[in-house]
């Protein structure tokens, strides 16, 4: 049955004229973007513009990723109770638990999806331009993006709990924004008149909080696959599997515990 | 026996700024398996919060809601249940049939049997040809229709259905009223909240009857109509100086055409009065029952009797 939901919840958002303008929309700024280094890194000849291109690439597909997926989140259900399909689910001998799974599964389908698309192209062009070989770290790699984009999604799935979706995805954007807290503890702690013990412990505390561990070094895994840099890939994972469980399982919860009004004639 | 559907005491106060507002004030009431129960109340009366806290869309304040002995929270309570919503929507992508096999694969069905049903359900409800088309592009009646066979694909045994035949025109009205009448021969359980009281009146076993919130009758039709009773009313033209002298018994005026009108109190007084009439000479007009419809009974209920044409 979840995965019959998960089905349907894939469908529906195939259908969104929403999700295809901004699919579409990410797709053009990509390639505006992205073609004129990738010609320019071919015409000169130059493998390292290739590698800085790849890093780009994925970098964008990382910032359109994640408005998809906190996109997804925040209308998880918002998008059902609005249109009135929602009641018609929950009639059905099905758990608020299953129902919640089944489209956050769908959700995840389509991220899976988006990913895939993002590889596919990367791989494509990589094959025709670049040449350089795929460290086994991409597979690694590619999990953790997948997370990353879970973890966006499950962040606007619970903000979407007690938030309208444009207020839960601003919600989770502005709990990101920690990260920059991080940074000011973490490398201007001497423009602070903090202890140092004091900026290192903020600093760690907003980082953790940030919703994002330290992308450079996944990046730069992709082209070295040496033990060292993989090994934050690993760390990355984890962190944002934490993070996922802890939004996903506050979400459900809180739905679980909300009472629905039907569309009145 | 277990009820298929039980109201313990059920209370529901909806949250809002100062005040709560009390949809339901403690309500009960058992609805027996194959019965067709009709669910009464003007706008805002509760009925909808009721079905609602039955179908776990809303939460009991107080008391508790029971589906074939399950509490209304446990999933298990709606295995054997179809359930229509006031207004009724869905998406627009799918076609009746992908939508219908949708709903037959949550309801548990066997696939084949959701298959095979389908287009008999769509050819019952006059819409065969709608199997393969967009339900974006059905009318307002279509759209009730699809929500009605999704409630019925799972083959239930109970239908909670929240005026049904809203947007419906007259022949669908009469089929679906057809519908609910074999399915209550079939032992299936119906509990309707409608504003067609004729239709309750003609097909439904016990009527319940709420208004803002508190459960002011719930009995068999047949009762509830007989209580009603409040004599004939005859009126007659003519008939000779001793008519109305014959006729001292009972209650006596005239209407504004001169006519004579003549109240009895029960069937022995209304057949005495009108031989009477006919042996003076006098031409009968109209005879009328007063009250015994459930119109004017829920019109009593409800302080309206005014608005009641007898």
């Amino acid at each position: 049955m979840i995965n019959t939901i998960a089905l349907h919840k894939l469908a529906k958002l195939r259908h969104s004229r929403m999700i295809l303008i901004y699919v579409i929309g990410c797709g053009c700024i990509s390639l505006f973007t992205i073609l004129p280094v990738i010609l320019m890194g071919v015409v000169s000849g130059n493998r390292i513009v290739g590698a800085e291109t790849a890093m780009m690439y994925f970098g964008l597909a990382r910032a359109f990723g994640l408005v998809a997926a906190l996109m997804l989140g925040a209308t998880l259900w918002r998008q059902d109770e609005k249109d009135g399909t929602l009641l018609t689910f929950m009639a059905r001998p099905l758990s608020r638990i299953e129902l919640l799974i089944g489209k956050s599964l769908g959700c995840l389908y389509a991220l899976l999806i988006y990913l895939g698309a993002v590889v596919a192209f990367y791989l494509i062009a990589h094959l025709f331009f670049f040449r350089f070989s795929i460290p086994l770290s991409f597979t690694l790699y590619l999990i953790q993006e997948l997370l990353f984009y879970l973890v966006y999604f499950a962040a606007g799935a619970f903000f979407s709990s007690f938030l309208k979706p444009l207020l839960a995805a601003t919600a989770v954007l502005g709990w990101a924004f920690t990260a920059l807290l991080a940074k000011i503890f973490l490398f201007a702690k001497t423009f602070l008149s903090l202890s140092p013990t004091w900026c290192h412990v903020l600093g760690k505390g907003f980082k953790f909080l940030a919703l994002d561990s330290d992308i450079s070094y996944s990046v730069q895994a992709l082209f070295t696959a040496d033990i060292p840099t993989i090994m934050p890939l690993f760390k990355g994972i984890g962190y944002y599997l934490l993070w996922t469980v802890l939004f996903i399982s506050a979400a459900i919860i809180l739905f679980d515990k909300r009472e629905f009004a039907g569309r009145r004639s | 026996m277990t009820p298929a559907l039980k109201f313990d005491n059920l209370a529901k106060t909806y949250r809002e700024r100062g005040a709560g507002k009390r949809a339901l004030n403690g309500i009960s009431f058992d609805v027996e398996a194959g019965e067709i129960v009709g669910f009464l109340g003007p706008n805002g009366a509760g009925k909808t919060t009721a079905m609602h806290v039955l179908m776990d869309i809303l939460f009991p304040t107080s008391g508790r809601a029971e589906i074939m002995g399950f509490d209304s929270r446990d999933p298990e309570s709606r295995q054997q249940v179809g359930f229509l919503p006031e207004v009724f929507a869905f998406d627009g992508f799918l076609t009746g049939t992908r939508f219908l096999k949708l709903f037959g694969s949550l309801s548990g069905r066997n696939q084949d049997l959701v298959a095979a049903h389908i287009p008999e359900l769509l050819a019952f409800l006059d819409m065969p040809d709608a199997a393969n088309v967009r339900i974006k592009n059905y009318s307002k009646g279509m759209t009730q229709k699809i929500g009605l066979a999704q409630a019925l694909i799972g083959d239930p045994q109970i239908l909670i259905l929240d005026e049904p035949t809203s947007g419906m025109d007259p022949i669908a009205k009469a089929r679906i009223k057809q519908l609910f009448v074999k399915l209550r021969s079939e032992g299936k359980t119906v509990f309707l909240s409608t504003h067609i009281l004729s239709d309750v009146e003609d097909i439904a076993d016990r009527v319940a009857i709420i208004n803002q919130g508190e459960l002011l009758a719930f009995d068999r039709v047949s009762t509830l109509l007989a209580a009603d009773r409040r004599g004939f009313k005859i009126v007659f033209a003519g008939g000779d100086t001793d008519l109305r002298g014959a006729l001292a018994d009972c209650a006596i005026s005239n209407d504004s055409q001169g006519r004579t009108e003549v109240t009895c109190p029960d069937p022995k007084s209304r057949d005495l009065t009108l031989q009477t009439i006919l042996q003076h000479g006098g031409d009968i007009v109209s005879l009328k029952a007063l009250g015994g419809s459930l119109q004017s009974q829920f019109l009593r209920l409800m302080h309206q009797e005014g608005l009641s044409d007898d």
